[in-house]
């Protein structure tokens, strides 16, 4: 910055390439000449107006030090004191005006930055039927101060780090100082300052950037929109990363089982819980294997069936045009496309692709003989089962797929292999100090009361043993 | 460094280890030695497998920060040490053989009339592939995940063939003597001598209280597990037992029952391959472990890739040859071999204890002193040559 007002004006306004959007707004004073400029639609103006220029415009003494003008003059409640031109044309992008003085060779900061966003409401991703129905929004210092209205402890700490040269995104780790590991804390750090892009649109983005294992179809890094199991995450010693501009708050480590755990569960009554559980790890199973053993037993191991199931079978499946093992595939590719279809199609075309699917594609074909009743029955229920665990569902269907492939091909041996391959792949999976499948494998006794069966609130009195944190065996009451 | 297992995990991996080989074929060949008898041979064998597992649990409880390699290198010499791996190598291998022989046969001759053996060796090759380049704490995180599942079907197939018992089958014990149970336990020699998996996992496993009592505990119960099967597959097939050469898929086969609720071997011959297929990564394990001791490697690509290439050798063969090696496996050359090895294995380990304890330690404190005196020496020597 130069000591002169014009010049200043004259840079800023070309380093935003005379930008129809700012504004530039000269106030006169009897001593010193002084101007605000700001983008417009980024901030609050009223706040401007009320806050920083009337009160400067009644103001008639010499300005003699930038401190004087922040502490007396402005009554606005966040002010800083700058020089660098890089930060202040940041700071204008960003939202905030800057007050420029002439004689002076420092900007003020004015933070008036105010963007018009989404009210809190539940998020359609998770909804529940009981318990807190908040859920994050698309602002991060909104998200931080969800989070600490339900965390009210000075542990909680929150650390930011701008990445992205285009979008200069905020990204703040939050983790709680005393429960969490801080070698995972300052791993988290290092990886996020690595991040050389153009621009983060999205915590995906990050999320992409902390996996352990590239390339791999299983996520590594928990997410939530829900600001209390965020909490409960954070109080389990994870860390979270909020990113600025999605209301998805990302969490490490990450561990398989958890996404056999929903909200819902600690709403609820703990033997309801722990039933659903098992039906959620059922419709994993089911989901998984119920096309490959359909098409192993119909074209490889046909004496496994009774009788009567196979004769319904063979008559079902008598004069169609396409083999068994082709059928299973076709009704397979039909189910992801109506899948990616209703997906991407206006919510107003959602019935007419019901009618499409169900009664066109499904009914007609079957009566029309070019597919048979068990297929479509078959792929229903592993259709529907994908959707127990919806954090699941992008591997789940790629890996149906491989499953069927199998099957088709060498009947049980070729499910038998697969399924270690799966297995032996997840076994050997290791994620900011914890195992994948932990508590399963490695074995930890007192986890399971949390995954495969959920005890009553008043049992779990202890910190997980299978993620690294700081506080293990320690008591969650008290020290 | 290898990461350590759990003492869970060793259990599991000795429990798997002591049931795949003896639940197929095994009871029909004991069968052919001992008649009525084989359940009796088999609990001798059992016994007897037992006392030495004890034993070898014992000593390496007692020193567990020593492989079996350091053991032998620090009591006696690493040549002794490199030709125990040597043997233990063969034993695994050959184990393996079997193994894989089993898997193919079965598939080949009675499930599987269709199957492209091609296209299951193909399978096979790339799952012990990926298998042998995983750790020992990785094979035993798989058990402690596919275990209980296996278990409780295995458990559940076997409920019904308890009401098929007839005790008549089981009687007369001893009809032709003693020497036929003897002589089933010294002819299948070979499927036993199970604790020589833990020769390999020496200096691996990471040991906490009670982890002893249960190991022991684990072996405890596999070996009642399987001398109950031996006794329900007698009871229910009496004089036929001969002829049933997947025992495990053979029981719920043959009982009345599941005719209700139809077919339920089906889901044991999923069990049972998928504990067949594990059990042959453990000895290929094995085997990598020993080919990394005898030629002083540290990376296991090369041996898990040769290993793999082994065993689709092997497929290969049996597909030629069926049950060649099950049948070499129990001849009259190989039940002295592997009764032999079993002694020398267990020979070696007590002496390298007792050597490592008390005399053979001292002497090493007093060579490691005198080769520091040597360095210190030579040091001093290089420093004044550098002088001058």
């Amino acid at each position: 910055m130069k000591k002169e007002l014009k010049q200043n004006i004259a840079y800023i306004k070309t380093r935003l390439r005379n930008s129809n959007e700012l504004i530039v707004k000269e106030i006169s004073t009897p001593h010193s000449g002084m101007a605000v400029l700001y983008m417009v639609g980024l901030n609050n103006t009223e706040m401007l107006s009320h806050f920083v220029i009337e009160p400067l415009s009644k103001y008639t003494e010499k300005v003699t030090s930038l401190t004087t003008l922040t502490t007396s003059v402005i009554t606005l409640s966040e002010t800083t004191e700058e020089g660098d031109n890089n930060q202040i044309i940041s700071a204008i992008l960003k939202g905030k005006a800057i007050l420029l003085i002439d004689k002076f060779d420092k900007a003020i900061i004015l933070a008036v930055d105010s963007f018009k966003e989404r009210a809190i409401a539940e998020p359609p991703t998770s909804t529940v039927l009981k318990g807190p129905r908040a859920g994050f929004v698309e602002n991060y210092k909104t998200n931080i101060s969800i989070l600490r209205k339900i965390l009210a402890t000075p542990k909680l700490h929150t650390d930011s780090i701008v990445v992205g040269q285009y979008t200069e995104t905020q990204i703040s780790i939050v983790y709680i100082e005393g429960i969490v590991d801080m070698e995972i804390v300052d791993t988290v750090k290092r990886k996020i300052e690595a991040i050389d892009i153009d621009g983060i649109l999205d915590s995906f983005y990050v999320s992409s950037y902390l996996e352990e294992r590239k390339n791999s179809m299983f996520r590594q890094v928990g997410n939530s929109e829900k600001p209390d199991v965020i909490a409960s995450k954070l109080l389990e010693g994870r860390v979270a990363i909020i990113v600025d501009g999605s209301p998805m708050v990302i969490t490490v480590p990450f561990i398989y089982m958890e996404d056999i755990q929903s909200g819902d569960d600690y709403y609820s009554n703990h033997s309801r819980a722990t039933f659903v559980r098992w039906i959620r790890i059922m419709a994993i199973f089911i989901t998984l294997v119920a096309p490959a053993l359909y098409i192993a037993v119909v074209l490889h191991h046909n004496k496994a069936i009774p009788l009567k199931f196979l004769i319904s079978i063979v008559n079902s499946t008598k004069g169609l045009p396409l083999t068994p093992f082709a059928e299973i595939l076709f009704v397979l590719l039909l189910f992801e496309i109506l899948y990616e279809a209703s997906v991407r199609m206006p919510k107003y075309l959602g019935l007419a692709l019901s009618i499409v699917g169900a009664l066109i594609l499904g009914d007609t074909a079957v009566k029309a003989g070019l597919i048979s009743p068990p297929a479509v029955m078959i792929v229903a229920i592993s259709g529907l089962t994908i959707y127990c665990v919806p954090e699941q569902a992008p591997q789940l269907y790629l890996l149906r797929m491989l499953f069927t492939l199998a099957g088709g091909f060498l009947g049980f041996y070729g499910i038998t292999a697969l399924m270690l391959f799966l297995v032996l792949y997840l076994c050997d999976f290791d994620s900011y100090k914890s195992a994948y499948l932990a508590p399963i494998a490695p074995f930890v006794e007192d986890d399971i009361k949390d995954i495969l069966y959920k005890t009553d609130i008043t049992n779990m009195d202890t910190r997980p043993l299978s993620i690294s944190n700081n506080r293990k065996n320690l008591k969650r009451k008290g020290k | 460094m290898e990461k350590k297992i759990s003492t869970n995990q060793a259990s599991l991996l000795l429990v798997i280890f002591t049931i795949a080989l003896k639940l197929s074929v095994l009871p029909a060949i004991m069968n052919d030695f001992a008649s009525t008898s084989s359940y009796i041979s088999c609990l001798i064998a059992l016994i007897i497998d037992f006392a030495c597992t004890l034993i070898v649990i014992i000593i390496i409880t007692k020193i567990p920060q020593y492989s079996f390699y350091d053991l032998v290198s620090n009591a006696m010499n690493k040549w002794v040490a490199k030709l125990a791996y040597i043997l233990l190598f063969v034993y695994f291998f050959v184990k393996m053989s079997i193994a894989l022989t089993e898997i193919h046969d079965y598939y080949t001759s009675s499930l599987f009339e269709e199957l492209n053996p091609y296209f299951a060796i193909i399978v096979l090759f790339f799952l012990l592939l990926f298998m042998l380049q995983k750790n020992f704490q990785t094979l035993g995180r798989l058990l402690e995940v596919l275990f209980w599942p296996m278990a409780i079907g295995i458990g559940f197939t076997l409920i019904f063939p308890f009401s098929d018992i007839e005790i008549s089958n089981l009687l007369p014990i001893f009809e032709d003597g003693m020497y036929p149970v003897w002589n089933a336990v010294y002819r299948t020699s070979l499927a036993f001598g199970d604790f020589m998996l833990l020769f390999i996992l020496m200096g691996k496993i990471s040991y906490k209280k009670n982890s002893r009592k249960k190991l022991i505990l684990y072996v405890y119960n596999a070996m009642s597990f399987i001398f109950n099967f031996y006794v329900v597959f007698v009871g229910a097939f009496g004089d036929t037992t001969i002829n049933q050469t997947l025992a495990l898929g053979e029981l719920p086969l043959h009982n009345p029952h599941p005719a209700t609720i139809n077919r339920l071997e089906w889901l044991t011959v999923i069990i049972w391959t998928a504990l067949m297929f594990i059990n042959a990564g453990i000895l290929g394990k094995c085997c990598c472990d020993c080919i990394k001791n005898i030629f002083g490697l540290s990376d296991n690509k090369i041996q898990s890739f040769v290993i793999s290439i082994l065993a689709t050798v092997i497929q290969v063969f049996a597909m030629f040859r069926v049950n060649i090696i099950a049948k070499i496996g129990t001849n009259r050359v190989a039940a002295p071999i592997s009764i032999g090895f079993y002694i020398v294995m267990l020979t070696i380990l007590i002496i390298c204890y007792f050597r490592l304890k008390k005399p053979k330690g001292i002497t090493n404190i007093e060579s490691q002193i005198e080769q520091s005196r040597t360095n210190i020496r030579r040091a001093k020597e290089c420093s004044d040559y550098s002088k001058s």
